[in-house]
């Protein structure tokens, strides 16, 4: 399990996790808003899922298609496509 | 109008990234996708099973064949054009579909060409906001 360690300087807080040598993220920690998705994650990593516009998880398969053809069939006429990443990584580019 | 959105974060990371709930619309389908908006990106790019849903008979050799890269190397694209919904509020633009997104990948990228024209894009990452005005 990675331990993260909290670090705070002033009104941020530097979180770094230990176990992933992932990269130091600052956060004004007196604004911060953010939606946290990582209930998606685990269960899904890799797969697309079907959301509600609350994040809410309808369906979820490794078939984009499959997962809104049962979207659908369950009555969300509008479900949100997303597809989980298959690792925790940072991005560039 | 502007639209104004939260970051997100996915994973135990803790990354807050700027996603959107963006709808896609290409003859006469639309779909409902979550994307980030990727200032690095030339064009909005959409993983090919997205086209599939859009559009389940589409030849794809009748589209526009390009060549993208990344870190990752190369990658065969499809141009289509489409309209981009955000709030009812739609653009056209070209977009890129790729079936060799990487499993690490989200699915739904806006970039520059399109969507980066369309919109005047601040990122608020002091308070984890992006807007689009």
């Amino acid at each position: 399990m990675p331990r993260s360690r909290k670090f705070r300087y002033q009104q941020y807080t530097l979180l770094y996790q230990t176990s992933c040598k992932q990269a130091a993220i600052w956060y004004n920690s007196s604004t911060m808003q953010i939606v946290d998705l990582s209930k998606v994650f685990e269960p899904f990593k890799g797969m697309w899922v079907a959301l509600t516009d609350s994040d809410q998880v309808i369906s979820a398969h490794k078939s984009a298609k499959k997962v809104y053809d049962e979207a659908m069939k369950k009555g969300y006429k509008e479900p949100i496509l997303f597809k989980v990443p298959l690792h925790d990584l940072p991005h560039i580019g | 109008m502007a639209h104004t959105f939260k970051y997100q974060t996915i994973g135990k990371s803790n990354l807050p990234r700027p996603f959107l709930p963006l709808t896609l619309r290409f003859q006469n389908r639309s779909l409902k996708i979550k994307a980030l908006v990727d200032s690095g990106a030339d064009f909005c790019m959409f993983n090919g099973e997205l086209l599939t849903i859009l559009s389940p008979d589409l030849d794809l050799n009748t589209l526009e064949k390009i060549t993208l890269g990344g870190i990752g190397g190369t990658a065969t694209g499809y141009v289509t054009h489409l309209e981009i919904g955000m709030d009812n509020a739609f653009i056209s633009v070209p977009a890129v579909f790729s079936f060799e997104f990487s499993p690490d990948e989200f699915g739904g990228l806006a970039g520059q060409l399109g969507f980066f024209d369309a919109f005047k894009i601040q990122f608020d990452r002091t308070n984890l906001l992006i807007e689009l005005k």
